[in-house]
């Protein structure tokens, strides 16, 4: 038999789809009949700000007296916003994720000997480990409202609700209280583990699972609430300098957080990069990226990377850690395009 | 090129309100807005292949109805996509942007089955069962590229044989209808170009031009008796919402050996270099429609050209309605 090779054309769905988190608000007493809730508006708002980034110190602009004109002149401009009307003091979060089956099959592979090594690796490791780690991970994520990003931060009271939803009806349900779930540790509980069973058994494939998930954020009557920004290159002058992310249904257009942005939240159960023990966990990506903090934990040098793993393990049967293989299997179910060019 | 025809079906399947999140607006590499017919097309094939080779049915062709659609896109005149950002570089380093066009549609497809002996005697009990797990394969599908949601809305599925009589089939396809509004069916206008130029005469330049006169919106000065200039646009009312639509592709290579061409998807299925053939399409709304087969795309492939699109035979059937209407397809 020839040397095994990578497959030029390598490519994996994700398991986990999230949808857009749409905002709407109400009353916290009012949580449990909040079908009615009405939805968070994007807002226009002209601002006069005052010039406060830091000047050139070098060409023509470093002359004293061009700098004083400029910083004294106001600087207006327009920007979106959103926040809870003031008869309101509760943000409800609110979208689905669907679970899909198929862990580890590409959906795009031009190497038939490399792709059935490759599911017989990943076989081996469902027998040997199950998908019940990383589903309890993915879990406490969900329980824990890391997905909520700045609007958990500052918040009196979180209150996750997730049901199961079968043909259109609530199966089964679950209550968090987030804020009593630590962002760093991704402890579970009792609770965190039933639901962390459902998500294994969506992943392993034995059972369709839909889930409903509703966060209840209290905080505070007309508070600013953050969904997302869109990212727009070329802007001309005049225009808007902060564009919110709004999704429309019918005529309402309803602030809401992009549904990549809730994936990402969801894999953040990277604990086993060099460094975690001082950084907490981090999204699951092949380098070990985290955009926010311009960083790469993963590097090919440190061999820990995706691709480094999935080679040794794939190609010279070297099985890694089992902490790393977590990680590999973890970023299959991420998805994304892994083929190799010569 | 023969003339191209629906084949027989002899059942309707109606998948109501698709929700669906980031699809791929990019429809060509001349056009952006909503997913071109392949797409659809396209979508047939994977849920048939999904559903497996022991259903006993073929999917022959697919309707597409739009309800509702938000582009991700951002200014007033000109339109910017808006954009996302990519995972950084190994090293921690930025990584480029890739410009990518997202639009979030809400569906309702109408596929043309034609069903096997067993499945064409079966109870609209049977039917009912075969329609949800139709529906429920779709679910793990991707329309263009955007995952599909969970749907708000109450519509079942729907798969109904297709009646023999006339008047039947009518009265079944205005029931339909009813379901697919508000809304608006895309539809194939070929006809709205110039005939194709015949072996001898000149150049194609006039369809070209025809195409690209619809793909913009033409101002130009109108003067009256009196010499008073009044501006017109090349697109005045009632002509209907005609947009560009790329339909097929077009073969540029003879077709490879499997595994012979590197880089392939996979090493089983043989391979040619395309480029997008482009024609018009009207959105149309369905109450305007008057048979089943108005609706429906279907592809085809011929060999000898190497032309592989996507038919409507809406243009078709328009213009003789209603006497056209007994006809088998």
């Amino acid at each position: 038999m020839s040397k095994l090779e990578n497959a030029s054309v390598l490519a994996f769905e994700r398991k986990l789809d999230p949808s857009d988190a749409l905002f709407y608000a109400g009353q916290w007493e009012e949580r449990t009949a909040s079908q009615r809730w009405p939805h968070v508006e994007v807002r226009e708002k002209s601002v006069r700000g005052t010039i406060s980034n830091r000047l050139k110190t070098k060409g023509p602009e470093k002359d004293p007296l061009k700098q004083d004109i400029k910083i004294e002149n106001p600087n207006l401009q327009t920007v979106d916003v959103a926040t809870l009307p003031h008869d309101a003091d509760t943000l409800k979060v609110s979208f689905t994720l669907r679970v899909l089956a198929g862990v580890g099959k590409p959906s795009a592979c031009n190497k038939a000997d490399y792709r059935s090594k490759l599911l017989q690796t990943i076989d081996g490791y469902r027998q040997e480990y199950g998908f019940g780690e990383l589903a309890r991970r993915y879990a406490t994520n969900l329980a824990n409202g890391r997905f909520l990003w700045r609007n958990r931060v500052g918040a009196e009271q979180v209150e996750i609700h997730i049901a199961q939803w079968q043909d259109g009806a609530a199966v089964q349900s679950w209550r968090f209280d987030a804020l009593a779930l630590s962002l760093r540790s991704l402890e579970s509980n009792e609770q965190v583990d039933r639901l962390g069973a459902l998500i294994a058994e969506g992943l392993a494939g034995s059972q369709h699972v839909l889930l409903h998930i509703d966060a209840y954020v209290r905080s505070g009557n007309g508070q600013e609430v953050f969904p997302s920004q869109e990212l727009i290159m070329d802007l001309g002058r005049g225009d808007k300098s902060k564009t919110l992310y709004m999704v429309q249904q019918g005529n309402a257009r309803i602030a809401a957080i992009h549904s990549q942005k809730i994936g990402n939240a969801l894999r953040t159960i990277d604990t086993w990069y060099p460094g975690a023990a001082d950084n907490g966990p981090i999204a699951i990506e092949p380098y070990g990226v985290v955009t926010t903090q311009g960083e790469a934990y993963r590097q090919p040098k440190q061999k820990q990377d995706f691709y480094t793993l999935l080679d040794n393990w794939v190609l010279k049967d070297s099985k890694p850690d089992t902490e790393q293989q977590h990680f590999v299997i973890a970023t299959l179910i991420r998805g994304g395009v892994f083929g190799k060019a010569d | 090129m023969t003339p191209h025809r629906l084949p027989n079906i002899n059942a309707l399947l109606h998948i109501p309100h698709l929700r669906v999140q980031n699809a791929n607006a990019i429809s060509g590499p001349h056009s952006w807005g909503h997913p071109g017919p392949t797409a659809f097309t396209g979508l047939m094939t994977a849920l048939r292949r999904k559903l497996g080779p022991e259903l006993d049915l073929d999917m022959v062709g697919v309707g597409i109805i739009n309800h509702h659609y938000q582009a991700q896109t951002n200014g007033d005149y000109v339109q910017r996509f808006n954009l996302s950002r990519n995972p950084l570089n190994k090293d921690g380093s930025t990584a480029a942007i890739v410009e990518e066009g997202r639009i979030h549609l809400e569906l309702s497809l109408v596929f043309g089955l034609a069903l096997g002996n067993t499945l064409s005697g079966a109870s609209q009990a049977e039917l009912d069962q075969l329609a949800t797990r139709i529906q429920q394969t779709l679910h793990t599908l991707r329309v263009a590229g955007g995952s599909i949601l969970p749907g708000r809305s109450r519509l079942q599925p729907r798969l109904k044989h297709l009646p023999e009589s006339t008047d039947e089939r009518q009265d079944q396809f205005r029931q339909l209808r009813r379901w697919l509004m508000p809304g608006y069916a895309l539809l194939a206008r070929d006809d709205l170009l110039p005939a194709p130029a015949q072996p001898g005469e000149a150049t194609n330049d006039q369809r070209l031009d025809a195409w690209l006169d619809q793909c913009r919106l033409n101002h130009y000065p109108v003067a009256d008796e009196q010499g008073q200039v009044s501006w017109q646009h090349s697109r005045q009312q009632g002509q209907g919402w005609i947009v560009p639509l790329p339909v097929g592709y077009g073969a540029l290579t003879p077709l490879y050996v499997p595994g012979s061409v590197a880089h392939c998807r996979d090493e089983t299925t043989p391979v040619r270099f395309v480029e997008s053939l482009y024609s018009l399409g009207e959105w149309l709304s369905p109450h305007r429609l008057t048979d089943y087969r108005q609706l429906l795309w279907y592809p085809s492939h011929d060999a000898s050209s190497g032309v592989y699109r996507c038919h409507n035979d809406y243009h078709l059937t328009r213009a003789t309605e209603p006497a056209i209407l007994g006809e088998l397809a």
